[in-house]
């Protein structure tokens, strides 16, 4: 793999990346804050989300790949709880979330 | 600039150094770490956050450079993960627009749409007037992008140097840090159906199609939450 070839792959990747931000743009001038297209579009936003986090947890890519399934499906519910627990302290229960994970990785995975 | 815009600019630029920015700032140190592994140097590791910020696209060209994939390959397969900004930005923009400020502006402010300053200025614009988001906003975004592009040369140096198990911990701060964000907002009874629509189709669909997955369930979650709820 040549140094020009990642070079390309790179210009090729920003170009992918930049394309839904530049049409997001432009179609986001039909789009009213108080609409229900607006309504529409959030819907579907947090369902990409929630999909993409589902994804990271089930069926990860890379590293968390190596990780238990189930490691990481008890850590989520636990920091859940923890989240409302907390009354929704969001960087408490990240650090809770994570800290256990790193525990519970480095003892039964 | 005037001095509102200063301080507008300068919250979300301390919004961004708190918790979006050190759990955004892990995700791209381990991306550092997989450049170096996938073979890029530390120039094109740096120079792929600076131009292209925007984390799942990037591995996906990683793994794609790793299995000596074509350049249509990388186009197609960024561009499927990445079509998810497509809605974020339709749904962000509308929410930071000022009247009388020109369009390239928005255009420009694009490239700091992801995730992490995505799920906090829709978690929090009702708490920042109408005419301070978009200065707001760009300090949050650029400060992100900024400490990812650091974080992504730092990730690329010590790849190799930190425990593989502290390493595999440090990428999990992200999703959780996610997940704790989204949770936090679920307070509107459409998006909380979406999501725990969207939490259930997701995996079932990635056994059919792995690519489209996170599209599809996102998509069909949104539209069957929003004929329930709002229509």
């Amino acid at each position: 793999m040549s140094d020009t070839y990642i070079y390309i792959a790179i210009v090729i990747t920003t170009f992918a990346t930049y394309l839904p931000r530049f049409l997001g743009v432009f179609s986001s001038d039909f789009v009213n804050e108080k609409g229900k297209l607006f309504k529409l579009v959030s819907c579907i936003s947090y369902g990409i989300l929630a999909a993409l986090i589902a994804r990271i947890f089930i069926h990860p890519v890379g590293a968390l790949e190596q990780t238990s399934t189930l490691i990481r499906l008890t850590v989520a519910t636990l920091t859940i709880v923890v989240l409302f627990l907390t009354k929704k302290n969001v960087l408490f229960s990240s650090l809770f979330g994570v800290i256990l994970f790193g525990i519970l990785n480095l003892y039964y995975n | 600039m005037n001095k509102t815009f200063d301080n507008n600019f300068k919250n979300g630029c301390l919004t961004a150094l708190g918790i979006p920015g050190i759990s955004l700032a892990a995700s791209f140190f381990a991306l550092g770490a997989l450049f170096k592994n996938t073979g890029l140097n530390a120039t094109q590791s740096f120079l792929s956050t600076l131009i292209g910020f925007a984390l799942p696209g990037q591995v996906v060209m990683a793994e794609t450079l790793i299995v000596n994939g074509t350049l249509l390959n990388i186009l197609i397969a960024v561009f499927l993960t990445n079509a998810r900004l497509y809605p974020m930005t339709v749904n962000l923009v509308p929410v930071i627009r000022q009247k009388n400020r020109p369009r390239w502006h928005y255009y420009f402010l694009a490239h700091f749409i992801a995730v992490t300053s995505w799920v906090y200025m829709l978690s929090n614009y009702n708490k920042i007037t109408k005419e301070s988001r978009f200065s707001f906003f760009l300090g949050l975004g650029a400060t992100l992008w900024i400490l990812s592009t650091i974080a992504t040369v730092v990730g690329f140096f010590a790849a190799g140097i930190i425990s593989k198990k502290v390493f595999v911990a440090v990428i999990f701060l992200n999703p959780i840090y996610f997940m704790c964000m989204i949770v936090s907002v679920l307070n509107k009874p459409h998006i909380i159906s979406t999501v725990l629509l969207s939490i259930i189709i997701a995996p079932i669909l990635f056994l059919v199609t792995p690519d489209w997955s996170v599209v599809l369930a996102g998509v069909i979650s949104g539209i069957i939450s929003y004929f329930f709820f709002i229509r």
